[in-house]
């Protein structure tokens, strides 16, 4: 593969609360190469969107955070950058779209004011170029009838095109990544289907590496090239996206695949009952011993309520954070 | 399966919804939530309502627990027709049809204990005693998987998941012969909705219920119901058994739909037959078929007639002029 974009070491994120400190993301580790799709695939409270967030120091708030860990973009380490060359970053060289538009556009500013500040912002365009430009990006990304819809509010739009929005709002500066945080979620299947395919384009257009966050195994096998899987704030495995469907070596990876309701099976007996993970994510207040997965594993044994599992090499570039695959090199 | 007692008969629904100019105007435009829609539901059938936004499915849900009264169109619950029927009358009824929510949160009042929440159906139509109540809500627990410590707590102690599981006993609690069930599973996580499907798979066997589900996630209707409807800005494009959803699409937008749902193999990579342009209003609905403004074999017929639904196979009927010996039935598949 090409160079590392974006390396992350060692992560770990705390919420101080006031009931306590409640752990987010624990020692979490991995990279993106350029021009490659990474697929970060996990459960409410896996920890996914608060790493994301992370990159782009947007979790620094009054309860999130960073405890250690460092993450490299292009070499330079963003946790030790300061605040305005991290806004500079910003919408910039890495860029964000979100699950919710509605909840991310500015209500009152109609939308192409609000595609065209980034380049106002960041390099410096006036006016016209900038709304120019905001205007073939509404073109690049399908939406009909661009001169009307410039000057119309996000609540006038549907969610398929606001979504549409965010994009050319986080593509119109060519930022080398894109953080995608479950962009859609909230849409219909045909609209999905549309706006992955538009992601994709974009993708190879304009050579950009890109970070989905998602809960949808669909989504991961037909868009990543490489998959993280993440449990309870850590990382469980990383493998190649036809490794971890051809070979999981998590057994909860494995419980996943096995769980979820497939199409294409046809309608007999035989497809009456998944394959359940039993039990649900443990709480992260109280400090867990051994591995956070040990309760609700098939496979668990004896190593696996009293040592944590680091995370270990089962082959080639695939690796699980789990006891079972203790022989072979390992990797922290 | 008697075709000749559905359980559930539905017969050209249509619900309007006025778009007034301001309180004290006149309507001056309609939402055509709903423009004739006909199914049945045999008993012991497990049937699915598919549809993206706007397709009605939701609206149609409520009507036929009479949660809004339909404009005109029947409905019949065991032979009944149920659309007539006072509040009185209807209360009785609606023993026999009980409803599963979205989301586990808004369904259940934060202030009552499980006990209660599970046992409100039976105490809304008899007095019974505090033990027998009790003793009928540990049961009813059981059966979904939690347990008798669990009857004096409240919602907010459990996940939701379990407050899911909460929902569903209280749908069972008078063993009611029809269950609809809206979105049942989609606000849950994945490793969480395996468990929720299999057990209401377990109760449909122990209980023996006929079933709605209402979903727009096809994986869960293909899992969950041996018959689905497609449902396209307020009318049913296609019914067929669901094995519709692997093969023999003979709609348009049932085929567009089904091929947008991204396949969990990396292997197959597919291509969504993407649809242009996005939904039409319901305000402003399309002339003719209401699909053809977005169909890629849209030919003059269907700009100017609407396609009703016809019998193409057993089981299996189509709105659609393609299907009408055009011979096309080789573009589509």
């Amino acid at each position: 593969m090409s160079s590392t974009l974006l390396e992350i070491q060692d992560l770990t994120v705390s919420f101080h609360t006031p009931q306590g400190v409640q752990g987010a993301v624990d020692k979490v580790s991995f990279s993106l190469g350029e021009g490659e799709t990474l697929g970060l695939v996990g459960e409410s409270g896996c920890g996914k969107s608060v790493t994301a967030l992370s990159i782009l120091g947007l979790v620094d708030t009054s309860a999130g955070v960073v405890e250690s860990g460092r993450i490299l973009f292009r070499g330079q380490d963003l946790l030790g950058i300061s605040p305005e060359a991290l806004r500079r970053l910003r919408g910039n060289e890495i860029s964000m779209v979100f699950q919710e538009p509605m909840t991310s556009l500015n209500p009152i500013l109609p939308v192409g004011r609000q595609i065209a500040e980034p380049l106002m912002v960041h390099q410096g365009l006036s006016k016209t170029e900038a709304f120019a430009s905001a205007a073939a990006w509404l073109e690049r990304v399908k939406i009909p009838m661009v001169g009307k819809r410039m000057k119309e509010y996000p609540h006038q739009l549907s969610g398929g095109m606001r979504q549409r929005v965010m994009i050319a709002m986080a593509m119109i500066c060519r930022p080398g990544l894109l953080i995608a945080d479950e962009p859609t979620t909230a849409l219909d299947v045909s609209t999905q289907a549309q706006i992955l395919t538009l992601i994709e384009k974009l993708k190879a257009d304009f050579k950009m590496s890109v970070m989905f966050i998602t809960h949808d195994l669909g989504i991961v096998a037909q868009t990543a090239n490489r998959v993280v899987v993440m449990y309870a704030g850590q990382i469980v495995e990383a493998a190649s996206v036809t490794d971890i469907f051809d070979r999981p070596a998590h057994p909860y990876t494995k419980g996943l695949l096995k769980s979820i309701p497939r199409m294409g099976i046809p309608a007999s007996g035989s497809k009456k009952r998944l394959q359940e993970i039993r039990g649900s994510l443990p709480s992260l207040d109280k400090p867990i011993y051994g591995c956070r997965f040990a309760d609700r594993c098939p496979e668990v044994f004896e190593p696996c309520r009293v040592k944590r599992p680091h995370l270990m090499l089962v082959q080639g570039r695939q690796q699980s954070r789990c006891w079972l695959y203790a022989n072979g090199s390992d990797k922290h | 399966m008697n075709p000749m007692n559905p359980i559930l008969d539905v017969q050209d629904i249509v619900k309007y919804f006025p778009v007034a100019d301001g309180i004290w105007s006149r309507p001056k435009s309609w939402i055509k939530a709903l423009d004739g829609v006909s199914f049945q539901i045999h008993k012991g059938e497990s049937f699915g309502l598919v549809g993206e936004s706007g397709c009605g499915k939701t609206t149609l849900g409520r009507i036929i627990l009479r949660l809004l009264e339909p404009s005109s169109g029947s409905i019949r619950l065991n032979g009944i027709e149920i659309t007539r029927l006072n509040r009185r009358e209807m209360r009785v009824l609606r023993r026999d049809v009980q409803m599963i929510f979205q989301d586990p949160q808004s369904s259940l009042d934060p202030r009552m204990t499980v006990a209660s929440i599970v046992t409100e159906p039976l105490r809304s139509f008899q007095k019974v005693g505090r033990q027998e109540l009790r003793s009928w809500a540990v049961n009813l627990l059981e059966k979904v998987g939690l347990k008798a410590a669990d009857l004096d707590k409240y919602p907010h102690a459990f996940s939701g998941g379990e407050r899911q599981r909460i929902g569903i006993a209280r749908a069972l609690c008078l063993n009611p012969g029809l269950i609809v069930a809206d979105e049942p599973v989609s606000a849950l996580d994945m490793s969480i909705q395996a468990q929720v499907l299999n057990l209401l798979a377990d109760l449909k066997t122990s209980f023996d219920f006929s079933s709605l589900i209402i979903s727009h996630d096809l994986s869960v209707v293909n899992h969950m119901c041996e018959r689905v409807a497609v449902m396209y800005l307020g009318v049913i494009v296609e019914m067929a058994p669901s094995s519709i959803f692997s093969h023999n699409q003979r709609h348009p937008y049932t085929a567009a739909l089904v091929s947008a749902v991204p396949i969990p193999d990396p292997h197959q990579k597919q291509l969504p037959l993407t649809l242009m342009g996005e939904i039409p209003s319901p305000v402003d609905p399309p002339s003719g078929c209401l699909f053809h403004t977005r169909c890629p074999y849209c030919f003059e017929r269907c700009r100017v007639d609407r396609p009703t639904l016809v019998e193409i196979a057993a089981g299996h009927t189509v709105a659609c002029w393609l299907n009408e010996g055009r011979g096309l039935d080789t573009i589509i598949s």
